[in-house]
């Protein structure tokens, strides 16, 4: 793979070397550059939106006076990753919409979550289940967009609970194209049992030091594992420098297992080959504890 | 640095060779990919305060360029007639140049979509897959998957013309 991959970039090199852009092209840009204004009209275009959806300030500020005040009730200050909660929140999946339809050269099946829960994590968990819905939806309406010409594919998509401990819930979903030109697509969403609050990865840390000790202890664990094994493959290490892991993000799907660490997960050719799969490493507590939120250590 | 007319019109010049051999490899008749090329251009001034990353004029101008020969694409489609509508066609000549028999290029225009266009953008333009997958509106995991079954595509189709250098 590797041979070929630089043969064709040779190749195209030495093609891209003899390109000709035809007189009347050139001219044809030159006019329409001619033509432009001196000043651009301002049009915003749209942001993205933000993958996963966080709790509006004024909830999130209500979330905060309500920890803020248990240690008036007597309950521990702080809850390490894996303690029990004083006040818990339940959180459970539970299937909202299920469907498959076929065609001759398709198969779509889905299989959408609606996350439910009591008084405090309802907010969240509500937004969360609209929040997947949409994206199933959207990932449906691609799938077919995609085939409206016709060709062979199937979109999976489906669910289920990566992490239930006593203080964490955490919602995995899968969105599984075998057409070639998809990957395994997966969120995952965590919740805090202990406020009822989504939490996203950045949102365990005071310091944003935690990237680069995550992220160091992660290629640590991918060159060991290649070392010892030469059928492992992770982008590292490798000749196309942009192309290699550098740093997880502050989103990084993630979870905290029942022994209270974390785990980091990452899709299917985000940071390995296809052979590899989703990818997941789990980091000692160690490595980030100093960087925890004090309400996390 | 000020993203002004001066500025914008030197980008475009850096990069209309790329635009050129993108375009054609969408649309195949010259005057179809000369009227992407202005198209794309004239949109790109027009949104360019909603541009937040100067480093990424590239993929960004890329991906304004495939959106409206897309678009292009979807309405000659619905505005031809039932005799008309054929599968895609190969290129008719290779677009790089008018001259040289380009053995990758025209393997490359022989691909379907979207393995066409992330071997162009990767291979010809160096773009990280990041940018491709930006211009593409994609995830990068998404435009990885994409160039390895790409590089197995073109391989084969390297090897039908007998050429196999790539093995």
């Amino acid at each position: 793979m590797k041979r070929n991959d630089e043969t064709i970039r040779r190749m195209a090199r030495e093609e891209k070397a003899r390109a000709v852009v035809p007189d009347h092209v050139r001219s044809a840009v030159e006019e329409t550059l001619a033509s432009l204004p001196e000043t651009p009209e301002t049009k915003v275009l749209e942001m993205p939106k933000r993958r996963h959806w966080k709790l509006p300030a004024t909830i999130a500020a209500a979330f905060l006076a309500l920890f803020l005040i248990l240690p008036n009730t007597g309950a521990p200050v702080a809850h390490a990753l894996s303690e029990i909660p004083v006040l818990g929140t339940v959180f459970q999946a539970v299937t909202f919409r299920e469907y498959a339809e076929q065609t001759d050269t398709t198969d779509v099946s889905v299989k959408t979550p609606k996350v439910a829960s009591d008084g405090k994590g309802k907010e969240a968990a509500d937004a969360v289940s609209e929040e997947i819905d949409k994206m199933n939806e959207a990932a449906v309406a691609k799938f077919k967009q995609d085939h409206a010409d016709g060709g062979y594919g199937s979109l999976d998509i489906y669910y289920d609970v990566a992490a239930d401990t006593d203080r964490w819930y955490t919602v995995r979903v899968v969105r599984e194209e075998t057409a070639a030109s998809g990957a395994v697509e997966t969120d995952y969403y965590t919740f805090d049992k202990t406020t009822g609050d989504l939490v996203i990865l950045s949102d365990l840390f005071e310091k944003d030091e935690y990237i680069a000790h995550i992220s160091e202890n992660i290629k640590e664990q991918m060159r060991a594992q290649m070392k010892k094994d030469d059928s492992v493959s992770y982008f590292l290490d490798s000749d196309m420098p942009d192309e290699d892991f550098s740093e997880i993000d502050p989103n990084q799907d993630f979870y905290i297992a029942e022994d209270g660490s974390l785990v980091v997960c990452f899709d299917e050719y985000e940071v390995a080959p296809g052979s590899m799969g989703t990818v997941s490493f789990r980091i000692p507590q160690s490595v980030y504890r100093s960087d925890l939120k004090p309400e996390y250590r | 640095m000020q993203m002004d007319k001066t500025w914008f019109s030197e980008q475009v010049r850096e990069r209309e060779a790329a635009m050129y051999a993108l375009a054609m490899s969408y649309m195949k008749q010259e005057d179809d990919a000369l009227d992407c090329m202005q198209q794309s251009i004239l949109k790109a001034y027009e949104h360019l305060d909603s541009l937040r990353d100067p480093e990424k004029f590239r993929s960004w101008l890329y991906g304004i360029l495939i959106n409206c020969c897309k678009d292009e694409l979807r309405r000659k489609k619905r505005a031809a007639t039932p005799e008309e509508h054929t599968e895609e066609q190969p290129a008719p000549e290779a677009p790089v140049s008018h001259e040289t028999k380009e053995v990758l290029w025209n393997a490359v225009n022989r691909l379907p979509e979207p393995y066409r266009t992330v071997l162009i953008l990767f291979y010809y333009e160096d773009l990280p897959t990041a940018d491709i997958a930006a211009a593409t509106d994609t995830r990068p995991a998404t435009v990885r998957k994409q160039l390895e079954r790409a590089r197995d595509l073109l391989k084969a189709e390297l090897e039908k013309e007998g050429f196999d250098e790539t093995e």
